[in-house]
């Protein structure tokens, strides 16, 4: 009898250890463990900034009939470094390895099979080559984050509030292939993609091309610096059900501060699937003066015309981060979704969210 | 319960799951320092706008990276007390070239401003001089035109003592003003502490410890 078998025969191994949710945990967990003071020595002798991240998030959706409750959790490494040559820079890479476990999320990302599951997440896995020298022309090469509309300037990685883009592409990580640089007080990227999302899937041969120009920003933020953007996308993207969507849009986004209050907006514009679509976000936010307690509202609108009409999907968020101890994040959000494209009623959505990423 | 699959599990299991998971989250915690951005890597992007405004000739730049670690910090908040918990971490100066030649340096600060983060971002000669700033992100209104060229006209041209000096013995500063060249000192102070290798034998014989700064203020 093979060792594996046999094992499983035994009571604490086959309730634990054979289950394959936990198998997935106790895997990542041994290598993260053995790889993580290797990844922190290497940090200090050749300038890999590495980080380690934990989440968990949990949603109470308080309309729907079972199932109210679902939580998320993730733990990942977030590596990045330059290389450099004597005069100038050869290269970025930029590594983000995540395991994911959903814990009965009625609403859960689409690579989840099961109500109970874990998986491995390759979020950003790109080299950037700067291949002018001087930052106007760099080559990107990997799995990125689609250079679309306020994704851009705003970092929303594993946070509560989000922005409009998945419901724009339907994705926001595509494996692919683009230039980006800076010229002048203008950023530009463009990206060509495959088409399939966070899992390179290539049935029904997916694609898509996505390019942002906007003035030049120093590094993405939970509030970002204040500017302008302006995106296009087209692609035939595959959903996760397996149908391919296609869609184009050309979206504004905005950033700007008055005093304590931040608004930043962003509106699109184009067809999903022949049928004519605009969507807009509008966020109205406030924060202290070095940013660690942040409180936002925000309002949503998701618009396609079908055979029917035009239908339209609503929603309001109230919500806020704190962050005062250094790596340490709590999140809280409630939003309110007046309609859908599929029903009228209303629902009432409670988020909450602790974060701890340390380096 | 019952999984997909076809195992079932008695109703602690999920629990026990989520003991597991932490059990070695917090192991995970233990192996680490803490100290911390809560800032994705995929959201560093480097300043070339600014080293194209203020190095136009320039052909290439290269990106060092270095860590303030405790000493340092400590360092820091002896002589300015007002620096907040960002300070930990990797820092990057940014070394920007005319072909053979180093023409200067550049390196980003992030300060507690009015109304939220202000980043400014530092331009240094060749020398490790300061030679101007300007505001990447400014939450704290609007500066004249007036007080931008007053501080650059004061701040051109001085090495660390030399802007440590002007904090100490200038009279007519206000606030803002102070916040500004506090991040001057940071900038210049993180810049010696932890990429020595950039030093010019000029700037290296005004080298300046910690405890030397506590001094001159």
């Amino acid at each position: 009898m093979e060792v594996p078998a046999l094992l499983c025969n035994n009571y604490f191994f086959n309730n634990y250890f054979c289950n394959n949710y936990l198998r997935k945990i106790a895997v990542l967990f041994t290598a993260v463990i053995f790889w993580c003071p290797n990844l922190y020595a290497v940090q200090g002798e050749n300038g890999w900034r590495n980080a380690f991240e934990i989440v968990a998030g949990g949603t109470y959706l308080a309309d729907a009939d079972a199932d109210k409750m679902g939580l998320l959790y993730t733990t990942g490494i977030d590596a990045r470094k330059v290389f450099a040559g004597s005069k100038s820079n050869i290269a970025t890479v930029n590594l983000q390895l995540d395991m994911w476990c959903t814990d009965n999320q009625t609403r859960r990302p689409g690579f989840f099979e099961k109500d109970h599951d874990c998986d491995p997440v390759v979020r950003n896995a790109f080299v950037n080559f700067h291949a002018s020298g001087d930052g106007k022309l760099n080559i990107l090469l990997g799995h990125t984050e689609l250079p679309f509309g306020l994704e851009v300037p705003v970092s929303t990685s594993k946070s509560l509030r989000t922005l409009l883009t998945p419901k724009d592409l339907a994705m926001k990580l595509d494996w692919g292939v683009g230039i980006n640089g800076t010229l002048g007080k203008f950023d530009y990227s463009a990206l060509l993609s495959r088409g399939s999302g966070i899992e390179y899937r290539h049935n029904k041969d997916p694609w898509s091309f996505t390019a942002r120009v906007g003035h030049s920003i120093n590094r993405q933020r939970f509030l970002p610096e204040p500017g302008l953007g302006l995106s296009i996308f087209r692609g035939n993207v595959l959903l996760t059900n397996g149908n391919i969507s296609e869609r184009e849009r050309i979206a504004l986004d905005g950033v700007r501060y008055f005093k304590r209050f931040g608004v930043v907006s962003q509106f699109s514009f184009g067809d999903t699937d022949d049928r004519e679509t605009w969507n807009g976000l509008v966020e109205l936010n406030w924060s202290n003066s070095i940013e660690s307690a942040v409180g936002y509202i925000q309002y949503k609108s998701y618009n396609q015309e079908f055979l029917d009409g035009w239908k339209r999907e609503k929603s309001g968020s109230i919500g806020a981060r704190f962050g005062q101890i250094a790596g340490f994040t709590w999140a809280v959000q409630y939003t309110r979704e007046f309609s859908s494209f599929k029903s009228n009623g209303d629902q009432d959505v409670l988020g909450f969210q602790l974060k701890y990423r340390w380096e | 319960m019952k999984y997909d699959d076809g195992r079932t599990h008695g109703h602690k299991t999920p629990l026990l799951r989520r003991g597991i998971l932490w059990m070695l989250s917090l192991l995970l915690l233990q192996l680490s320092a803490a100290k911390a951005y809560a800032i994705a890597y995929c959201a560093i992007r480097e300043p070339v706008s600014v080293i194209q405004e203020f190095f136009p000739t320039y052909t290439s730049y290269r990106t060092l990276e270095g860590l303030i670690d405790e000493n340092v910090r400590q360092e820091i908040v002896e002589v300015l007390p007002e620096s907040h918990f960002q300070e930990f971490g990797i820092h990057s100066l940014y070394v920007v070239y005319r072909e053979e030649t180093l023409i200067g340096f550049v390196h980003a600060r992030t300060e507690k401003g009015r109304f939220g983060l202000d980043e400014i971002i530092w331009i240094l000669g060749s020398d490790m001089r300061l030679k101007t700033f300007k505001f990447q992100k400014n939450r704290s209104g609007a500066i004249p035109q007036s007080m931008l060229v007053r501080l650059t006209n004061m701040l051109a041209g001085l090495d660390l003592i030399r802007v440590t000096n002007v904090l100490r013995t200038e009279p007519n500063l206000n606030q803002r003003d102070r916040v500004i060249i506090s991040s001057a000192v940071k900038a210049l102070f993180v810049t010696k502490a932890i990429w020595p290798q950039t030093q010019s034998p000029l700037t290296q014989s005004s080298e300046l410890s910690g405890s030397a700064l506590s001094s001159v203020l």
